[in-house]
């Protein structure tokens, strides 16, 4: 069958009789355009089984219905003499003389013999072909669009047309856009080129009260048992992965020198493929320490989980199914009848979306298992109000500082000697607070990832009330600072009932741990009225307790420390922050894997921890702080241009 | 297996290849754009294709295939009849196209889209709706809180007011169009849109951040590599 069968012209010949617009010609007092409304369109035919079947790329073949609708479209334009052709801007004129020219080619015949051949015997519906084609109507409709944006016949405007867009370059009113992305550019580059060239504001060295979902999150990985499963998210892509990789990097490694086994698991499939590297680097970690990290036996892929939502409910409802292969097909021998054997979920995401999907989806099944939220920047706004609102959500942990606080204190609680001194922020409204001065353990020379920076020639001083957050378990050896004969304020609790330790000095904020009688904290400092002693935490955290519960003691700094480390040892395998958070151990381990691979047993999972490479870590900080005055900074300029330009062109169109 | 090195090399390249945008659309230079992003999404494509493969049409095959843990693991009837189930959607939806039999093809897509919206729906009831309503049901300050919590509260409190009056629309049932809001009403309207563009601006600050982050970690690549 022809290409070039023109079904404009099997439709005009179908019809019986010229339309009662052809013979009397409208007087209308302008031209104007039919619409859909003008031209009658035949009621849809419905299709025949099973005569009816027809393969698609044949569909376009088919012969229009004959109609009773006369308004064809040709005559209507060609009847619209009324405007002068010249008064007609250059589209209207060509379409008018398209529309003038009367179609010519002569229907298929064989397409008339088809037609009479397919018509149902007995009665006067039209043929098969006419059945399924468009309507005289829709034909054109087709026909006038066509004839709209075809190429011109003149070979100029065909030319004309088909050349292509002008290819842009550099102006002068691009300058300024060049100008402020290399003042950005430049600002992100000097860190990296000129050492020192910014020293901002450090992130602190340990959570503080501010931070406690990233304190929560860091002692939930840390009380981990060995051989424990933690279901662990991909579900960002490379676009995110600049800024994400640095925090996931640390949370696997923190999970798997716990001895605690992730299995990894995702809705984005590209996502899968990331995580395998960046997997791969930490393997490479392990095996420099002397340790094989092995695919189903230290770590587990599942498959990706397509469907998004249907995806997660299915891995919620039949997680055992999920487990049982691994995302190559192999088989994972994971015994995980339920999601709520698990220890805990990490949720790595760029989009608060997804965070809602999954705590929609999975921790339902989860029932009080925690998740961790780990999100990019772009995501943190919305995912923290969403995560603030349920309680089973822990974060979201965001950025490259918490990213820096993350890794120091993964580096000192695994063994790391204090890279970077800690800043502790000024003690309000305790007068003549006693000078404590604390010898800083030496950096061995050959500790890894130890840029020049923060190696301080001379044994800095750094006040006693920093350290407890630096002390490491009892389950992991490390060198503890030596320090002086100083002396520091505590307080010890004296109310013979137990009392609240809040994050806020209220007694509306929440509350962080609980303290009996004779417990003893550094003081870090006072509220407005003294009525309130923001108290150091066994672990880190910064917490505030009721002034008249409590009573002010001068202690030795070292019998402070002893102190604390008689209180660890009283937990030797758990953080001190356990008392405060953690009341049972988290996982759900089997016994003798338990037993045999602790923490101390397989001294290769520690290094995990400390061989990351840290050394772009400060200067992607500094990168960070510069960006962004340099953003601020070009936003600005850009509105400063912006509104110069408006003036100027507004000045000349006065004019 | 690429060497380390070849593959930081194709990196770097492909690195500098997306940072020519800056340039502009520049006849050499932004073809080399182009090829770059072509290459991302091609790649993308290829890899979603492969992992969907081996991740899931594969071990469904093999499966079917071992006939020692298929059957046994399928289990009782009704897992039986869901695996048959799932087979029949599966051939059903090769049926798009040929569109005389389509109406197949799109049941199971309703099928689909109709489950998708039940397992929607129950996921934010339990695991947002509720949640929310048990947050809600505490008062977020008590009486003897101090004025820092009581400032929060009252600017969370009018913020959501104030942006649901911005987002609040009437018409008349006769389709004509409401008079023109009081005063009162326009000024809660003023404070709630004040309220969204802090909020707008928010996010688009930490976007910013997040490109921030990721153009360091490209930079300190480069630097990297380049050292």
């Amino acid at each position: 069958m022809s290409e070039d069968f023109n079904w404009l012209a099997y439709s005009n010949a179908t019809q019986e009789a010229p339309s009662e617009s052809e013979a009397q010609p409208t007087r209308r007092p302008r031209w104007r355009l039919p619409t859909l409304r003008r031209a009658r369109l035949p009621k849809p035919r419905r299709l025949r089984l099973p005569g009816s079947l027809r393969f698609p790329w044949r569909r376009r073949q088919q012969p229009a219905a004959p109609s009773d609708s006369d308004s064809a479209l040709n005559n209507l334009l060609a009847q619209r003499s009324d405007r002068p052709l010249g008064d007609l801007n250059e589209r209207l004129r060509a379409l008018r003389e398209r529309s003038s020219a009367a179609p010519s080619q002569p229907a298929e015949p064989a397409l008339y013999a088809a037609d009479d051949m397919s018509m149902l015997p007995g009665t006067s519906q039209p043929g098969l072909y006419s059945a399924m084609a468009l309507s005289q109507g829709q034909q054109e409709q087709v026909e006038l669009l066509r004839g709209i944006v075809a190429p011109t016949s003149d070979p100029r405007r065909a030319r004309a047309r088909q050349k292509l867009p002008p290819i842009a370059s550099l102006s002068v009113q691009q300058l300024p856009r060049l100008l402020l992305s290399t003042l950005l550019l430049l600002a992100l580059c000097l860190p990296f080129t000129v050492a020192d060239v910014y020293r901002g504001p450090l992130p602190p060295l340990a959570f503080d009260a501010s931070q406690e979902d990233a304190a929560f999150a860091f002692s939930l990985l840390d009380n981990l048992s060995p051989a424990s499963h933690v279901l662990v998210a991909f579900e960002y892509g490379p676009p995110a992965a600049g800024e994400m990789d640095q925090l996931a990097d640390l949370l696997l490694r923190h999970i798997m020198a716990r001895g605690a086994k992730p299995i990894l698991v995702s809705s984005n499939p590209i996502a899968i493929v990331h995580a395998r590297n960046i997997m791969g680097s930490i393997q490479r970690s392990a095996t420099l320490a002397g340790r094989e990290l092995q695919e189903n036996r230290d770590f587990f892929f599942l498959r990706y989980l397509p469907g998004g939502a249907l995806g997660l409910r299915e891995m919620s409802e039949n997680f055992a199914d999920i487990a049982r292969l691994s995302g190559k097909g192999e088989e994972t021998n994971l015994d995980i009848p339920s999601l709520d054997k698990l220890a805990t979920i990490l949720l790595l995401t760029d989009s608060a979306e997804l965070l809602r999907q999954w705590a929609e989806q999975v921790l339902p099944a989860a029932r009080a298992m925690k998740l961790i939220a780990v999100t990019s920047y772009g995501a943190q706004p919305l995912a923290q109000a969403y995560a603030a609102s349920l309680q089973n959500v822990v974060g979201p942990l965001a950025g490259m500082d918490t990213a820096f606080t993350y890794s120091e204190m993964l580096w000192v609680g695994f063994g790391g000697p204090p890279r970077v001194l800690p800043v502790v922020p000024a003690q309000e409204d305790i007068a003549a607070q006693p000078a404590v001065e604390v010898v800083a353990t030496e950096l061995p020379p050959d500790s890894p990832a130890v840029s020049e920076r923060t190696v301080e020639p001379p044994p800095p001083t750094i006040p006693a009330s920093a350290l407890p957050p630096a002390l490491p378990p009892a389950a992991t050896a490390s060198p503890l600072p030596a320090a002086t004969q100083s002396i520091i304020l505590t307080v010890e609790v004296v109310s013979p009932q137990r009392v609240n330790i809040r994050q806020g000095p209220t007694t509306v904020n929440a509350i962080l741990a609980h303290g009996n009688l004779g417990d003893r904290y550094a003081v870090l400092g006072t509220n407005g009225d003294g009525s309130w002693y923001k108290v150091l935490l066994p672990g880190g955290l910064e917490g505030w307790v009721a002034a008249f519960l409590v009573e002010e003691k001068l202690m030795l700094e070292a019998d402070y420390i002893a102190s604390q480390l008689q209180e660890s040892a009283r937990l030797p395998h758990e953080r001190a922050i356990m008392q405060v958070h953690l009341p049972l151990r988290l996982g759900k381990p089997d016994n003798n894997s338990a037993q045999v691979s602790s923490p101390g047993a397989d001294s290769a999972l520690p290094a995990l921890a400390l061989q990351r490479d840290r050394s772009d870590e400060l200067p992607r900080l500094d990168a960070m702080t510069l960006g962004t005055v340099a953003a601020v900074l070009v936003i600005a300029l850009g509105n400063v241009f912006a509104l110069a330009r408006s003036l100027l062109g507004r000045r000349a169109a006065a004019q | 297996m690429l060497a380390e090195s070849t593959i930081a090399l194709l990196s770097f390249v492909l690195t500098l290849m997306v940072f020519s945008y800056i340039l502009g659309d520049l006849p050499v230079i932004g073809s080399l754009y182009r090829i770059a992003v072509y290459i991302f999404i091609g790649m993308s494509a290829a890899y979603t294709l492969v992992v969907s493969y081996e991740g899931i049409i594969l071990p469904y095959l093999l499966d079917i295939q071992n006939s020692s843990t298929s059957w046994t693991y399928l289990g009782n009837n009704a897992d039986i009849a869901l695996f048959f189930t799932a087979l029949l959607f599966g051939l059903l939806l090769l049926l798009k196209p040929f569109p005389a039999l389509a109406w197949l093809t799109n049941s199971v897509f309703a099928a689909l889209i109709a489950v998708g919206a039940a397992v929607a729906v129950v996921g934010a009831i339990t695991g947002t709706i509720f949640p929310l309503l048990q947050a809600s049901s505490t008062l977020p300050v008590s009486l003897d809180a101090g004025l820092d919590a009581w400032l929060d509260a009252g600017i969370i409190f009018l913020g959501t007011m104030t942006g649901l009056f911005y987002f609040h629309y009437q018409l008349r049932s006769d389709g004509s169009a409401m008079p023109r809001p009081g005063r009162i009403r326009q000024a809660f309207r003023h404070v709630g849109k004040l309220f969204i563009v802090c909020a707008l601006a928010a996010i688009y600050a930490s976007t910013m951040l997040s490109s921030l982050a990721v153009l360091s970690e490209r930079i300190s690549f480069l630097f990297q590599f380049g050292a």
